[in-house]
């Protein structure tokens, strides 16, 4: 896998609190990834160790292969909007882009496309304490992207969005991924990101719970057996999870019904009904993070 | 480096922090050589000490709010977030706090052009007007209104390195305040010879004031040109001490 980020052991404490857990993963190139968690179970540490802003107390975190300290020019590399206040109140919109697409060396032409990208043209000129919270995400946004980034870090990124605003933001990410970027995208709303992410990540006390490609994490079989107990135990033995769905029934998760078909046929267990029974994401979410 | 510096330079002129401060620096310098001028009797004015006394005036305001300026930017950066934005394009701490410094440098010689412009334009024509003899050469005027400038060039890059290493504004302006106007007094009345490395004696000797201004004149103060070597050591060490604590400091 051509990963762009690696997080590898990653530890953080805040005095005797563990924050991130020796957390591991690797987002892939060209995907969007949405690490999901509830609050409090370290997404946003995590991401801000990965953009140098947190220093680990142990491991260690990469972006194509560096720490983000040693990117040479990270503007061009990765983008980040993260769910903390970033603009001076008495600065205007226009005036924010222009000082950091300075320090960038980025263009200036690059801040009136991004003006116009996000929406904020027209309030451009306009000081960012008259903004409301949905302006301030928009402009955080085009400071991320004012070096074209091939990577987007998204913390949070729908806060304070309307409806339509959500909507364009998912499909400018849409779009970002298929010009072949990757979008790493934190969020505890789930429905934000269900309808755009390829793979997820779900975080649960600092440790990583779940990972994988959506339709593979969520896939699920619904089967009416004559022996569930000893159908549960055959599906068990080969690492299906199963719970109990009624007299009769099994749900056996993240396997497919050939599958849990040919198990069943190999100990001549009678197969009454048998179907693809997908959980949702909420599902999924709930399952794992529930202790 | 220099692209971060245009930023940091960038960063000023866009708040309107940077025009009031200097605004306020200009009234403050103007109003004090005007008040000491009309107010002090002739004698305390005149001769070179006197001299001296009115002419630093605009230098030394302008110092002390180049001092506040920096630090309200730097640890500003902190209490709105820009510093996020600021370290996600550049990551490197200590070219960050190098272009802070650079930049609160630049604002504040740029506020201590004007302030001392404006001791000039008021005090000069109000001694003249009341016959005062500064008994000071052009060459001597002309070297004080280089050293109030350099005064607070100097005071805008101890203000920066100072807000960098503290972070929290309040407590950066209130401390930098009690160190100037409540510990530096107290430690130079009783301290002999103190006076020569506290910041109070540097702002003096730096800024073409009269020895008696840093609160004694037993010992005397530096030559400027020393002052102005030790002010910078200062802040450097600051600006040092900062960029080492900076690298082992999460981001808030």
């Amino acid at each position: 896998m051509d990963a762009v980020i690696e997080v590898d052991s990653l530890t953080k404490r805040f005095g005797r609190t563990v924050a991130v857990d020796g957390l591991s993963f690797a987002v892939p190139r060209g995907s969007i990834v949405g690490f999901l968690g509830p609050n409090g179970s370290g997404k946003t540490t995590t991401l801000r160790a990965v953009l140098g802003l947190t220093v680990p107390t142990a491991g260690r975190a990469t972006v194509e292969g560096r720490p983000y300290a040693a990117l040479p020019d990270p503007a061009r590399v990765i983008g980040a909007v993260l769910d903390a206040a970033q603009f001076h109140p008495g600065r205007t919109g226009r005036d924010h882009l222009r000082v950091f697409a300075t320090a960038a060396g980025v263009p200036r032409t690059r801040v009136d496309h991004l003006l116009r990208l996000v929406g904020l043209d027209k309030a451009a000129d306009r000081r960012v304490r008259g903004y409301s919270l949905g302006m301030r995400q928009r402009l955080s946004l085009a400071t991320a992207l004012l070096g074209d980034p091939r990577v987007l870090v998204l913390d949070e990124p729908a806060n304070g969005l309307d409806p339509q605003g959500i909507r364009w933001l998912r499909d400018f990410l849409r779009d970002r991924r298929d010009e072949g970027r990757t979008v790493l995208v934190s969020s505890h709303v789930l429905s934000e990101v269900a309808q755009i992410v390829d793979e997820v990540l779900v975080l649960h006390r600092g440790r990583l719970v779940a990972q994988g490609r959506v339709e593979q994490l969520t896939s699920a079989v619904r089967v009416r057996s004559a022996d569930p107990p000893r159908l549960a135990e055959v599906l068990a033995g080969k690492g299906v999870p199963v719970t109990g769905d009624g007299p009769g029934w099994l749900v056996a998760q993240g396997t497919t019904a050939e599958a849990v078909g040919a198990a069943a046929a190999d100990h001549q267990i009678a197969v009454y009904e048998i179907a693809a029974h997908p959980q949702t994401l909420e599902d999924l979410f709930l399952g794992v993070t529930a202790s | 480096m220099s692209r971060l510096v245009a930023a940091e330079l960038l960063k000023l002129r866009t708040t309107r922090v940077v025009p009031a401060l200097v605004a306020v620096s200009v009234a403050l310098s103007a109003l004090m050589a005007a008040l000491i001028v009309l107010l002090s009797s002739t004698s305390d004015i005149s001769g070179t000490t006197g001299g001296r006394l009115v002419l630093s005036s605009g230098g030394i305001a302008a110092g002390i709010l180049a001092l506040l300026l920096g630090i309200v930017t730097t640890a500003g950066e902190y209490r709105h977030g820009t510093i996020l934005p600021t370290l996600l394009t550049t990551p490197d701490r200590r070219r960050v706090t190098i272009a802070q410094i650079a930049a609160n440098t630049v604002a504040g010689a740029v506020t201590g052009i004007a302030s001392v412009a404006a001791t000039l334009a008021v005090s000069l024509p109000l001694l003249a007007l009341r016959d005062v003899d500064m008994s000071l050469s052009a060459a001597r005027v002309a070297g004080i209104a280089v050293g109030g400038v350099t005064f607070a060039a100097l005071s805008g890059m101890l203000g920066a390195a100072f807000g960098a290493l503290v972070r929290n504004q309040v407590a950066a302006v209130s401390a930098a305040l009690l160190v100037l106007f409540v510990i530096e007094p107290v430690v130079t009345s009783l301290v002999d010879g103190y006076q020569r490395y506290s910041l109070t004696g540097l702002r003096v000797a730096i800024s073409g004031g009269a020895a008696e201004s840093a609160g004694t004149a037993t010992g005397g103060l530096p030559p400027a040109w020393l002052a102005a070597l030790l002010w910078t050591g200062y802040a450097l060490a600051l600006a040092s001490v900062a960029t080492a604590v900076a690298r082992r400091r999460d981001i808030p």
